[in-house]
């Protein structure tokens, strides 16, 4: 019945712009400290951390010995599981060291993944015209394309873009028409990708999301790459297959640029959570084994080549970790971002079908907190436990199964009895 | 891929910042309220096992008071059934020691009142028979006189005890 509904309402009423999905986090502010670019998933990441800090606050301010405040329930019980699991793995003389970054690790991972599904994500920011994409896209192209020539001719002449007149202090497009490959290139590169018509000056905007059909134009219908300007006044638009007038006089042809965008989404900050996590595993285990001690489970000399292939092998998985860190958590949260984009677009056909992911990105936001933590748990715990006793008892046992072993041999029964004492 | 060393540092610092600051005011405070809340529980029950185990000696010692009590007042009740048993015999023996002693007394009494009255008796009658013996030897006697002379002392001794 709702699912009805919902279908009937999409198709009367709801429409959406075709997503434009990247992989890098779009600079939303690049003015704001003078050159630092401070992309959207940064401000997500500031966001998370207000929000876990408030309620942080909010939970011990007035704690009692007798609580009689539920949420303050709520936090210890929470507080607690995690005490409890860190010192379940990693033993009660390590799980208070470890506690900050397991704990820290899940609930900013948790709040960030949870957060990401509110309807402020992606649905908030200014819009980005179309002379600043095009500029951005043009400097990649030429870059590519000189990138290309050097690859087959190190001495080859590079292509430069020379600016027109630069009237405002970030970029747009008045470049003068680079040379006819570069344009080829440019056409082939951006010709088709869409730009969503926005009414009135560029600022910020809500996404279009409405009742009237969204208007948009490809690229190669906004700009003139013949006479190298922007078109003016009435454009010819290619709606389906029909070709529409309009005039854009007065419109921001762009895409929008979410002020927010999911944390995990960047892999700046998994790659930033990941080289804190190893950071400090690494730290522990230096402070648990001695440096030395440490070190060589790395560069090992004693246990002859294969000791010592066993220790690169190791460098090799230590640096592993760091990536499939980062990458897991990164793979999972914009894979759900994209899923969530395209249930998006499927609005017109069935609304109620974006109701599904949501559920399902609740749950993989929590898993991936719980992975990512318990992963850098057991990492941790495998970093300080002693690598040679660990190796020297396996020692003493295979020499306590041997002698036993020789002393019983005569007697048949004996052998498998000092097997058993020694397993 | 938006490769950015800005943002991986301003998130590096970010993280951390957040690490620390949530130690100092979630989980420092928050473990130190679970172990504290923890010990506090184990020390009530500590007292009230001790509270319970003194309430179970005191009734203990109540009921041993109250036992030996009743014994010393089953000894007593005992001592002063015995005694009264004592004094109820020795009123009795008594009792009948002086009986026997009235008795005898009276008996001995009876006795001598018995033979004072044969002493009398007979020293009346020998005094009697005296003057009956006077009367015979001073008058001539005939049968006759005889008689009623014996019979005389016969009827004075009649009157005689009566005196």
């Amino acid at each position: 019945m709702l699912a009805v509904t919902a279908s009937v309402l999409g198709r009367l009423f709801l429409n959406s712009p075709i997503a434009h999905i990247q992989l890098a986090a779009e600079t939303v502010g690049n003015d704001i400290f003078g050159k630092w670019n401070i992309t959207n998933s940064l401000i997500a990441a500031w966001c998370a951390v207000a929000v876990v800090i408030i309620l942080a606050i909010l939970a011990t301010r007035k704690m009692q010995i007798v609580p009689r405040n539920r949420f303050q329930n709520l936090v210890e019980a929470f507080i607690g599981w995690l005490a409890d699991l860190t010192e379940s793995m990693a033993g009660r003389k390590w799980g208070p060291t470890f506690l900050p970054l397991i704990a820290t690790l899940f609930i900013f991972i948790l709040v960030a993944n949870w957060s990401a599904l509110l309807p402020v994500f992606g649905t908030i920011g200014k819009v980005e015209p179309a002379q600043e994409i095009l500029a951005h896209e043009l400097r990649d192209v030429v870059k590519d394309v000189n990138d290309a020539a050097k690859k087959r001719d190190p001495g080859a002449v590079e292509y430069v873009l020379v600016k027109k007149a630069d009237a405002h202090g970030h970029e747009e497009m008045p470049y003068e028409k680079p040379a006819p490959n570069i344009v080829a290139a440019f056409q082939r590169e951006v010709g088709n990708d869409r730009l969503v018509i926005f009414d009135g000056e560029e600022g910020t905007r809500l996404i279009p999301i409405g009742f009237k059909k969204i208007k948009e134009m490809r690229i190669s219908e906004y700009w003139d790459f013949d006479h190298w300007e922007a078109r003016h006044g009435e454009v010819e638009i290619k709606v389906g297959d029909n070709l529409e007038t309009l005039n854009i006089d007065g419109k921001t042809p762009g895409r929008l640029l979410p002020y927010l965008r999911s944390m995990n989404t960047d892999l700046m900050n998994t790659l930033a959570l990941a080289l804190v996590a190893m950071f400090l595993i690494e730290y522990w285990g230096i402070k648990a084994n001695g440096f030395g001690s440490y070190a060589s489970r790395f560069i090992n000399f004693k246990q002859g080549p294969i000791g010592f292939a066993v220790g690169l092998l190791e460098i090799i998985s230590e640096f592993a970790r760091i990536i499939s860190f980062s990458f897991r958590l990164l793979g999972n949260m914009f894979a759900g971002e994209i899923l969530l984009f395209s249930s998006l677009f499927l609005l017109p056909v069935m609304a109620g079908v974006v109701i599904l992911p949501f559920f399902m990105e609740t749950a993989v936001g929590m898993i991936q907190a719980l992975v990512f933590s318990v992963l850098a748990l057991v990492f941790g715990s495998m970093a300080v436990t002693s690598h040679e006793e660990h190796g020297e008892a396996h020692g003493h046992e295979y020499a306590e199964g041997q002698a036993g072993h020789q002393a019983q041999s005569p007697k048949s029964g004996g052998h498998t009895e000092a097997v058993i004492k020694s397993t | 891929m938006g490769i950015n060393l800005p943002g991986l540092i301003a998130q590096i610092i970010n993280f951390s910042l957040l690490m620390l600051a949530l130690y100092f005011i979630l989980y420092k405070p928050v473990l130190k309220m679970l172990d504290q809340r923890s010990q506090k529980i184990k020390e009530s029950l500590d007292q009230a096992e001790r509270v319970q185990k003194e309430s179970a000696q005191a009734g203990e010692q109540v009921k041993a008071q109250i036992e030996a009590a009743r014994a010393e007042g089953r000894t007593i009740v005992g001592q002063a059934t015995q005694l009264a048993e004592k004094v109820r015999e020795e009123a009795r023996a008594q009792a009948r020691t002086d009986a026997e002693a009235i008795i005898a007394r009276a008996r001995s009494e009876v006795q001598r009142e018995r033979d004072d009255a044969v002493e009398q008796l007979r020293r009346e009658f020998a005094a009697l028979t005296i003057v009956a013996a006077e009367r015979v030897i001073n008058k001539s006697l005939d049968a006759r006189e005889h008689q009623r002379l014996i019979d005389d002392v016969l009827q004075d001794s009649k009157t005689f005890g009566k005196n």
